[in-house]
C-alpha cells in the first residue's frame, strides 16, 4: 500500500526536459492543464496526446513508470467515465435496457473525461518526475516572488513545502514500522467492515502523530541552531538559469496555443 | 584561551509548585581547540548544559559565555550560533533539504552568504567529513552514520570555532559510530575545532582529552580520561561505567596482578597484560 505513493518522486535521467528551468516547466504544466480543459475538438486532443507522447519520449522516462503513477487514480477515471456514460442524456440513443441508456453525447463525454484525467495526471507527473523537489520549490519561490511585495510570506510557504516533501519518505518509513509493530501485537488491519478498518487505523495514527510532532520540534531546534530566521534575507545555493531551451519551449507553447485555437475555431 | 566559560550556571524547570533543578551552579571552562567529553547518567543535566552553549536554553542563574559572547545577549544570537554549532542525536530530524549538498548549504543560505563562497564551503565541508561523493544523493537513502556526517558537514560549513555534539552516535550501529567518531577526531586535530561531546559510551569519552562527569547538575569529576576512569567504583555508584579495557585491568588488579598503568583502549590493555605475563614467565623460569 505504501509503495504505491509516488508524490514528488523523481526519476533521474540526463534529458533536456530534466535540465530545463523549473519555472518553464511549471508554466508549461499550468498551460497544459488549461489547454486540456478548454479544448473540445477531437483534433485538439490528438495534438495534445501527440505533444505528451513527444515530451515523454525526450524525457527518457520509461512510459511504464509513468503509467504506474496512474494506478491509484484508475478507479476515479473509470468511475467518472461510468457516470458520464449513463447519466448524460444527449444526442442519439445507442443502447437501451431498462432504466439504463447510453447516448452518443454521453459516450463522447465519458471518453473525453477519461482522456482528460489521464493526460492531466501524466502531464503533472512528468513535472515531478523530471524535477527534484528542491528545484521545484525554488522555481515556485521565484515565480511567486512578486507576491512578496504585497506582504505574502512566500519564502516561509516554500520552506514549508520543501520540508513536507523532505519528510514524506521519513514518515512513510515510520508508518511502515508502526504497522509492523502493531501487527506483531495482533492488530488486524485487513479484515472486517469499513468502519472496523477505519477504527483499526487509530493505533497507527496516534503514534505517527506523536512522533511527527516530536520530529517537528527537533527539526525546529536544529534549524534555529543553523541560524534560520524566516524574517531575515536568505541567499540561495541553487541558481536558476533560463536558457535557450527554455525560451524555445515557451515559444513552442505559444505556437501550440495558436494551433489549438485555430483547430477549435475551424471545427 | 577559554572558548566556553560558565559562572555558577544554574537552570531549573518550573512547573506549578514544583521546581526541578537540572543544573546546579556549574563552573566549567573549556579551552579553545580542546576535545571535552561530558558523561553522566540520564537526567544528570548533560544535554541541558549542551543546549546552553548556543542559547537554545538560557540560564536561570549565573552566566555562560561562548566565544566571548554572553548567550543571553539576543543581538548577538546569530553570531553565537555561527561560531558554536550543534549536532543532535537523531540525524533524520536535523536534515532540512532533500539533497545532501543543499542541506549542507542550509546554514549558509540563512547567513546570506553569496553563492560562489557557498559552493566553496559546501565542497570543503563535505570533503572534511568524507561525504563529497554522496553530495547529489537524497539524505533518506543514506546510512545512519552517513546522515550524521552530513549533519556535521552542515555545521562545519558555517565555519564554527566550536561544535557541540549531543549524543551523536546514540542511534547508530557500530560502523556508523566509528565513522562519526573518526570524523570528530579529525576535525579536532586537523581543523583545530573545539569539540564538546555529550555521550554515554565510555570508549568514546576515553578518546577525549578531558572528561567531565555530571551528576544531578553538579560536576563530580573533571580530569583527563585516565584519571576519571581510575575511579571505577565511584563512577559505578553514579550509574556509569568505564571502558571495558579499563575494567579488565581493574579486575586483574583486584586478583593481585600488578598492572600499574590505566588503559583506555584494547590495544593498550593487551600490551600491558602481555608485559606482565612476560614478567611472570621470566620469574617462573628462574
Amino acid at each position: 500500500m505504501i509503495r504505491d505513493i509516488t508524490i514528488g518522486q523523481y526519476y533521474s535521467t540526463d534529458s533536456v526536459v530534466h535540465k530545463m528551468d523549473p519555472r518553464t516547466k511549471i508554466l508549461w504544466t499550468l498551460l497544459y492543464m488549461v489547454m486540456l480543459f478548454v479544448v473540445d475538438s477531437i483534433y485538439s486532443y490528438g495534438v495534445i496526446i501527440a505533444f505528451t507522447a513527444m515530451v515523454i519520449k525526450i524525457s527518457h522516462i520509461p512510459l511504464k513508470y509513468i503509467l504506474r503513477g496512474l494506478k491509484p487514480i484508475l478507479f476515479l477515471v473509470i468511475f467518472t467515465a461510468f457516470l458520464n456514460l449513463f447519466l448524460v442524456d444527449e444526442g442519439k440513443v445507442i443502447f437501451e435496457k431498462g432504466i439504463f441508456s447510453i447516448t452518443e453525447g454521453g459516450l463522447w463525454l465519458a471518453i473525453k473525461m477519461a482522456v482528460r484525467i489521464t493526460l492531466l495526471i501524466m502531464g503533472t507527473s512528468l513535472l515531478t518526475l523530471s524535477t527534484t523537489p528542491t528545484v521545484l520549490t525554488s522555481g515556485m519561490e521565484s515565480l511567486l516572488s512578486p507576491l512578496k511585495k504585497i506582504g505574502v510570506p512566500v519564502s516561509v510557504f516554500v520552506m514549508m513545502i520543501s520540508i513536507a516533501l523532505r519528510f514524506i519518505p521519513t514518515l512513510l518509513d515510520e508508518t511502515d514500522k508502526i504497522i509492523k509493530a502493531q501487527t506483531s501485537r495482533g492488530a488486524d488491519f485487513e479484515n472486517g467492515n469499513p468502519i472496523k478498518r477505519i477504527k483499526a487505523m487509530i493505533p497507527i495514527l496516534v503514534p505517527l502523530f506523536v512522533s511527527a510532532f516530536r520530529r517537528a520540534d527537533d527539526l525546529a531546534v536544529a534549524m534555529e541552531c543553523r541560524c534560520y530566521n524566516s524574517d531575515a534575507p536568505r541567499t540561495s545555493y541553487r541558481k536558476l538559469e533560463f536558457g535557450i531551451n527554455d525560451l524555445s519551449a515557451l515559444c513552442f507553447g505559444i505556437i501550440m496555443v495558436c494551433t489549438l485555437v485555430l483547430i477549435e475555431v475551424v471545427s | 584561551m577559554n572558548i566556553i566559560e560558565t559562572k555558577e550556571l544554574s537552570f531549573s524547570y518550573k512547573r506549578e509548585n514544583d521546581e526541578k533543578v537540572v543544573l546546579d551552579g556549574l563552573n566549567i571552562d573549556i579551552k579553545e581547540g580542546s576535545f571535552t567529553a561530558i558523561i553522566g547518567h540520564n537526567g544528570s543535566g548533560k544535554s541541558t548544559f549542551a543546549k546552553h552553549i548556543n542559547a537554545i536554553l538560557l540560564p536561570c542563574g549565573g552566566s555562560i559565555t561562548v566565544c566571548g559572547i554572553d548567550t543571553s545577549d539576543e543581538k548577538k544570537l546569530y553570531e553565537l550560533r555561527k561560531s558554536a554549532g550543534m549536532v543532535f542525536q537523531n540525524p533524520d530530524n536535523q536534515i532540512v533539504a532533500t539533497i545532501v549538498e543543499e542541506d549542507v548549504a542550509f546554514g549558509l543560505e540563512n547567513l546570506a552568504i553569496d553563492r560562489e563562497e557557498m559552493h566553496r564551503r559546501v565542497e570543503a565541508a563535505l570533503k572534511a567529513v568524507n561525504m563529497y561523493e554522496h553530495r547529489k544523493r537524497a539524505p533518506h537513502l543514506l546510512s545512519g552514520g552517513q546522515k550524521q556526517r552530513v549533519a556535521i558537514a552542515g555545521i562545519l560549513a558555517m565555519q564554527p570555532r566550536c561544535i557541540v555534539l549531543d549524543e551523536p552516535t546514540a542511534m547508530l550501529d557500530p560502523q556508523g559510530r566509528r565513522e562519526v567518531m573518526d570524523t570528530i577526531l579529525s576535525l579536532n586535530r586537523e581543523n583545530n575545532i573545539t569539540i564538546v561531546l555529550i555521550t554515554h559510551y565510555m570508549d568514546e569519552a576515553a578518546k577525549a582529552d578531558r572528561v567531565i562527569v555530571l551528576d544531578k547538575g553538579k560536576v563530580r569529576f573533571d580530569a583527563p580520561p585516565r584519571e576519571v576512569f581510575r575511579e571505577e567504583e565511584k563512577l559505578r555508584d553514579l550509574g556509569l561505567s568505564v571502558p571495558d579495557s579499563t575494567a579488565l585491568v581493574h579486575a586483574l588488579r583486584k586478583k593481585g596482578i600488578n598492572i600499574e598503568k590505566e588503559t583506555l583502549t584494547p590495544k593498550e590493555c593487551a600490551e600491558e597484560i602481555l608485559s606482565v605475563t612476560v614478567d611472570i614467565r621470566t620469574r617462573l623460569k628462574r
